[in-house]
């Protein structure tokens, strides 16, 4: 992975809604611009304790599927009042009280997020001054048009003290090529074709090939492309598994072929994370 | 990138491990994905309506109304009176989430359901539900005929909660049409009716 490139004003203003106490921020940024990476190098500066929780991008998700994660992490009252029905407010005043103690909440992609989900997010903003607790939800604003429910909810919350934007631009000409040059590659045809998206210039610089991918799957599949075949049957199997696969289920339903799990790592496809298993991107899953 | 066959039969694996033990609190959710991709209709009825029912439990109504719309999607071969039941129930959720074209379709289908298992109280009932989302799309004729088809429909048969209900409906439109005397008449009807039930919850929609 290259290190993260003109992210420096972010994670300051990351840092510094931080510092204020307890608050929510939603951070934006078309799919691949390099959220996650953000969120990743701001969560491993914290030294509280990091919660995460992410959406899924199915038709009918799991009502509240992000704080179940945070409830499986926490073993919290929040668990408790999800099981009894989820009734947003309930989950909230169990979520308020979690996130006494002060913590990074990390809830990925909410613009994915299930109706009681955002219930939750709209209550949290107005409420989360009360605690010691920074709350990160990131989405991507190139999906959150027309009459989507997230914008609704960043509407109103737009008023609220406690709740800020922040916005992942793509990369620029130059840091395309700071990362392209050291490696002898064409900066200029790679920030054209990519525009400065930084997942697929990542991919891009993985493919040892010339010709470039014409596109983000093409540069996906480039990497896959060189795992043996047991490899893509491990990765097949994963791919349709919504973004995280826990392990004891890829070693009942792909047993003969789990052991390319490392191989699938190393390649930069998979990424191995506790005892779940999921695509280094949701564009590659995709793919 | 998985071929369909392969994907289809992967699902299948997927979905089996996932329910059977010591698999733990599976999610009806995940399962009801799982069982549509793997075409397992069986399965599709069982964990859909599951997934909507916890759906609404933590108010996630679109969510619920999504699991709904699947679970008839594979409502082929079931019998009609179960059917209707589940169409009706997709119906509570569309409207919940103000989709009224939706809801009027379904609506219109459980009350065909109904009327073919000869569930008078059913049918009428379902016709009276059709009253609000008409009036929601503006399509006030609409409403009108299926508010005096349903008052018909129900008043053949012994007096119920569901007539009041029918009787407050058009109750709501005369208030619309600014007849205030006939709004309140029809009111008045509907409350007297719903007392002898002991309830007015009844007609509180909206």
């Amino acid at each position: 992975m290259p290190e993260l490139l003109e992210r420096v004003d972010l994670l300051a203003q990351l840092e510094l809604a931080r510092a204020e106490g307890g608050r929510l921020v939603f951070v934006g940024g078309e799919a691949g611009v390099g959220k996650t990476s953000l969120v990743r190098t701001f969560a491993e500066r914290v030294t509280e304790r990091v919660l995460h929780g992410s959406c899924e991008n199915l038709t009918a998700p799991t009502p509240l599927g992000p704080f179940l994660d945070v409830a499986a992490e926490t073993g919290s009252v929040v668990a408790e009042r999800i099981a009894e029905g989820g009734e947003p407010r309930s989950v909230v005043a169990a979520l308020l009280k979690e996130l006494q103690r002060p913590s990074l909440l990390v809830l990925e992609d909410v613009h994915w997020a299930d109706q009681a989900t955002l219930d939750v997010l709209r209550l949290l903003g107005r409420r989360i001054e009360a605690t010691r607790s920074f709350v990160i939800a990131t989405y991507r604003d190139d999906e959150i048009v027309g009459e989507h429910p997230l914008r609704v909810v960043l509407g109103e919350l737009a008023s609220a003290r406690s709740v800020s934007r922040a916005s992942v631009p793509r990369l620029s000409r130059a840091a395309v090529a700071n990362l392209a040059e050291p490696l002898g590659r064409d900066a200029e045809a790679i920030y054209r074709l990519t525009s400065g998206n930084a997942f697929y210039v990542t991919e891009i610089l993985a493919s040892s090939d010339d010709s470039l991918p014409a596109t983000v799957r093409d540069a996906v599949l480039a990497r896959a492309a060189a795992l043996s075949t047991d490899g893509h049957r491990l990765l097949e199997v994963t791919s349709l598994v919504p973004v995280r696969a826990d392990l004891w289920l890829l070693d009942r339903v792909a047993a003969d072929v789990i052991d390319n799990l490392d191989d699938c790592v190393d390649a930069g496809v998979l990424r191995a994370e506790g005892s779940t298993v999921e695509f280094r991107h949701e564009l590659a899953r995709l793919a | 990138m998985v071929p369909p066959h392969r994907r289809r039969k992967l699902h299948a694996a997927i979905l089996s491990a996932l329910v059977s033990p010591p698999a733990v609190s599976p999610d009806p959710s995940r399962l009801a994905h799982h069982a549509e991709e793997a075409s397992d209709a069986a399965a599709v009825l069982v964990y859909a309506p599951a997934a909507a029912e916890r759906a609404i439990a933590a108010g996630a109504h679109r969510e619920a109304a999504a699991q709904y719309a699947r679970a008839l999607r594979h409502a082929d071969g079931l019998a009609d009176d179960k059917h209707a039941d589940m169409v009706s129930a997709y119906a509570r959720e569309t409207n919940a989430i103000g989709h009224s074209e939706q809801t009027i379709e379904a609506l219109t289908k459980a009350m065909e359901l109904r009327r073919k298992l000869g569930d008078t109280l059913g049918e009428g009932n379902h016709l009276s539900r059709l009253t609000m989302p008409y009036i929601n799309l503006g399509l006030n004729s609409d409403a009108e005929k299926a508010s005096l088809e349903s008052i018909a429909t129900l008043e053949a048969i012994e007096p119920s909660v569901e007539l009041a209900s029918a009787y407050g409906y058009q109750g709501y439109l005369r208030m619309l049409g600014r007849d205030n005397y006939a709004a309140v008449e029809w009111g008045e009807r509907a409350v007297e009716l719903a007392e002898r039930f002991g309830t007015r919850t009844r007609l509180l929609w909206g």
